[in-house]
């Protein structure tokens, strides 16, 4: 029976080796800021877009800021109103959910900041409630070349960011026997105790089989 | 199946941590040494069964196997599933800390069911009654598991019917896997190692009655 067992750990082991390349099934989001417009997508690692999801956009302090549907890729966009830090998460119907937080030093200057919330001083200040300036404004000032600068840089560095999202969902090796050699530690501390217990009444080891 | 941190209201969530403490203390009555190996073993199963995938349109889920970790240990299933969904939250991000009671009950208690709805039928002398039951218990720990994740969201204040019909849906083909896979393992330690099927090991002295 012993050597059953332990083949049965070995088992274990040999499907977490199966499944090492797999993700998890669990959902995630990813979103970036083009300017003003926060643009992203839902999806499960491993398995596909999560479509006609309902995603909530809202401040550090909870307020509500936005509100969008994924669409049948999975993908949603937004224009942000205030330059604060935008915590967007999606649920699904069964019990799922995922976050994902677009910071304020992604969005422009331009955008006035959230009342209530501390925030970097901004380049014009506007009353809350305003509608952005629109961010493709021509002209050679400053602020417009430093726009085009910041939509170029987060275009391109993007696909990097989604890189990163990925490899952090994915499965290691490491991380599954880390588990598998945790159980082995808790039934090690248990096999402990109730050998204690059985032994406390005889005083006698428990035997060797 | 596990439900995300951040999902379930704080009652629902306080329920379903009482409910677990009362599951497990139930278990870990009925542990004892010649136990342990079995339950570590499981729990490990259960633990890496999460990481194999059924893709299925946009979706994918995974294997829970709880109906096979319920018919061979039963009400130890409880502390076992914890162990495992504690360290998937923690190493995967599966579920979370604070669900933990919540996803605990919602995979252990139908293991419980299974254990005691097929318990004599796994143990009977009909190798085809046998294998019929353990492919019933594999499927039925997951559609429980369904229902019960629909109460947990129902009780937080979602809709039920939507809720069960969308997991149950996805949920299909791992009900038929986990049939299959639970068969299989069924069949084989009715060949192999017959008393792990009881949920504890025969006690001296009981090993002819329960045979008889």
């Amino acid at each position: 029976m012993h050597r059953l067992q332990r083949m049965g750990l070995w088992l274990a082991v040999a499907a977490g080796l199966a499944a090492a390349p797999a993700h998890a099934h669990k959902l995630k989001v990813f979103a970036s800021a083009e300017g003003a417009t926060i643009s992203g997508y839902a999806y499960f690692p491993g398995g596909g877009r999560a479509q006609g999801l309902k995603l909530v956009a809202s401040a550090p302090d909870g307020r509500k800021l936005a509100e969008a549907t994924t669409d049948a890729k999975g993908e949603f966009s937004f224009l942000a109103r205030f330059r604060c830090d935008h915590r967007l998460a999606v649920e699904t119907v069964d019990g799922h959910r995922a976050t994902f937080t677009v910071e304020a030093e992604e969005l422009p200057e331009s955008l006035p900041p959230l009342a209530g919330v501390p925030a970097k001083p901004p380049v014009s200040p506007q009353a809350p409630g305003d509608t952005p300036r629109p961010a493709t404004s021509v002209g050679t000032s400053h602020e417009a070349i430093e726009h085009a600068v910041d939509r170029a840089v987060s275009r391109h560095i993007r696909p990097l960011r989604e890189q990163l999202e990925q490899a952090e969902a994915k499965r290691r090796l490491h991380e599954i026997l880390g588990g598998i050699g945790y159980i082995v530690g808790v039934a090690g501390i248990v096999f402990f105790l109730l050998g204690r217990r059985r032994t406390a009444g005889t005083g006698q080891f428990p035997p060797s089989s | 199946m596990h439900i995300s941190e951040g999902v379930l209201s704080v009652p629902v969530l306080v329920g379903g941590a009482v409910a677990a403490a009362a599951g497990v203390a139930v278990g870990l009555r009925k542990l004892d040494y010649e136990q342990m190996p079995r339950v570590a073993m499981l729990s490990s199963v259960f633990f890496v069964a999460s990481l194999i995938h059924v893709p299925i349109g946009p979706s994918s889920v995974h294997l829970v196997l709880n109906g096979l970790v319920g018919v061979v240990l039963g009400w130890l299933a409880f502390p076992a599933l914890l162990v495992a969904l504690f360290l998937q939250a923690i190493l995967f991000g599966f579920g979370g800390p604070t669900a933990l009671g919540a996803n605990t009950v919602v995979m252990a208690a139908p293991a419980v069911v299974c254990y005691h709805l097929f318990r004599r039928a796994l143990r009977g002398q009909r190798r085809s009654v046998a294998l019929g039951a353990a492919f019933a218990a594999g499927a039925l720990g997951i559609a429980l598991g369904c229902l019960l994740l629909g109460l947990a969201l129902f009780a937080t204040g979602k809709e039920f019917l939507p809720v069960v019909g969308v997991a149950l849906a996805a949920h299909v083909p791992v009900m038929v896997i986990e049939g299959f896979v639970t068969a299989s393992v069924v069949a084989f330690l009715r060949k192999v190692c017959p008393e792990l099927l009881d949920g504890r090991p025969p006690r001296p002295g009981e090993e002819e009655a329960a045979y008889a």
